[in-house]
């Protein structure tokens, strides 16, 4: 089975829509891991073409807070903006889609969840924290796993556990294939669709081939421009804006 | 310049106080003078520019660049009560670091105002894409010690007699430095 594996499409239609288009007629199902909407300006756009899709999603942090406004109380204050924003335009009916979201979901390539496996707004990009859920799978914490699929740090980001139980990252090649041991136990993120931050303007998502046990990160180039113009049309803040031409 | 419409959120203090967190921005100048009009020479010695001259203050309104300086305040009745700031280089070695500046009106001090800031900048340094934030303050100042830790800053080096103070007495530094991933989403 090949499961296409995106995250964090922030309401980033034109991005949506590129990676989509990018993606191999034998694609057998498409995940995402959370945070469909908040930050850019088109959250009914990308919830509606997720539904068509029949895109399987996880529900983030943004998502979550744009189903109940108090949970926007933790965002920092251009998140908050932005959450706002989104709450005001979503339609009630997509509200109900994202309220009906899973935190967390056991799948055939592994458990997928938004920032970790025991929080959607923790975070998974230091070595400790990675060490932390890692050895929480060793330990069957959230049963016989050995891929945890995590998104919420806008980062693509590969860390194993070996044998051994050293925990480090691997490196991940630009445009390129990773094997999976199955001796060893990995946390995989896959960057993101709407709002790269790993320096590199492009959408973010990676393919699992789960015959061969292979993972394949891709980057695909969007309209950049069209969707910064609509951020600062809806009087979004324009550092959403200026932040997507440089990735960060 | 970055527009800052609606950009701002609530913050209750120990004592139940509700307080606004906003980003400074040019109509605040009469009313950050009169801020820093308030405090006393205890604790003006500490702040890095001499904020007794409306000079300084002007320049800061006319070269206000939040990609550079990221300008904090905390407003109560419609009075600025604190003022923080997140300090960042666009380039090079240091571009992946965030200095921090605060300063609290006295009569807030101990209410969890500081921590509320701090906290909302650690936040904002993760979303501005800093890893590591720092502070230097004199060791002396145990509130802030104490209010820094609670962030999760972890002091890294003092440095005996770096400074001076108003009567020109040494002054020892202590350098506190956190990683922002590990705490950001703690510090809500």
């Amino acid at each position: 089975m090949r499961i296409a594996i995106l995250s964090d499409i922030h309401a980033n239609i034109e991005a949506f829509l590129a990676v989509v288009n990018d993606l191999d007629p034998r694609t057998d199902r498409i995940l995402n891991l959370g945070d469909l909407v908040g930050y850019n300006a088109n959250p009914n756009e990308c919830v509606d073409m997720a539904r068509n899709i029949g895109m399987h999603s996880i529900q983030g942090n943004h998502d979550q807070a744009a189903c109940n406004p108090i949970f926007a109380e933790d965002f920092n204050i251009f998140a908050r903006a932005a959450i706002l924003w989104t709450r005001n335009n979503l339609t009630d009916e997509n509200i109900h889609f994202l309220n009906g979201l899973e935190e967390s979901r056991r799948l055939s390539c592994g458990l997928a969840c938004h920032g970790s496996p025991e929080n959607t707004a923790s975070y998974i990009a230091l070595p400790f924290q990675a060490r932390a859920i890692l050895k929480k799978m060793k330990k069957g914490i959230w049963g016989n796993i050995n891929v945890c699929l995590f998104g919420h740090t806008h980062k693509r980001k590969v860390w194993r556990m070996n044998v051994r139980k050293k925990v480090a990252p691997v490196e991940i090649p630009l445009h390129g294939t990773i094997r999976l041991n199955d001796e060893d136990l990995y946390l995989l993120n896959p960057g993101s669709v709407g709002q790269p931050r790993n320096g590199e303007p492009r959408s973010s998502y990676c393919i699992f081939d789960t015959e061969n046990n292979s993972v394949t990160f891709k980057l695909v180039e969007y309209d950049i421009l069209s969707t910064m113009k609509k951020i600062v049309d809806a009087d979004l803040p324009e550092f959403f804006a200026k932040r997507l031409l440089n990735g960060a | 310049m970055m527009k800052m419409k609606g950009l701002k959120k609530k913050g209750k203090l120990k004592d139940g106080t509700e307080v606004l967190l906003r980003p400074m921005v040019k109509t605040d100048r009469k009313q950050l003078g009169e801020f820093f009009g308030r405090l006393t020479p205890s604790v003006l010695q500490y702040v890095r520019n001499d904020v007794t001259d409306p000079n300084v203050i002007d320049r800061w309104f006319d070269q206000l660049d939040y990609d550079h300086v990221f300008p904090l305040l905390a407003i109560k009745d419609e009075q600025i009560i604190a003022n923080a700031s997140l300090h960042r280089v666009a380039h090079g070695w240091r571009k992946h670091l965030g200095a921090v500046r605060i300063v609290v009106e006295p009569d807030f001090h101990e209410k969890g105002l500081g921590t509320l800031m701090i906290n909302e900048l650690v936040d904002l340094a993760l979303e501005f894409g800093l890893e590591k934030l720092m502070v230097e303050f004199p060791l002396k100042a145990h509130g802030a010690l104490a209010m820094f830790k609670k962030a999760g800053f972890s002091p890294r080096g003092v440095i005996e007699g770096l400074m001076k103070g108003r009567h020109g007495e040494d002054i020892d530094i202590v350098i506190m430095v956190m990683d922002v991933a590990a705490y950001a989403d703690k510090a809500r």
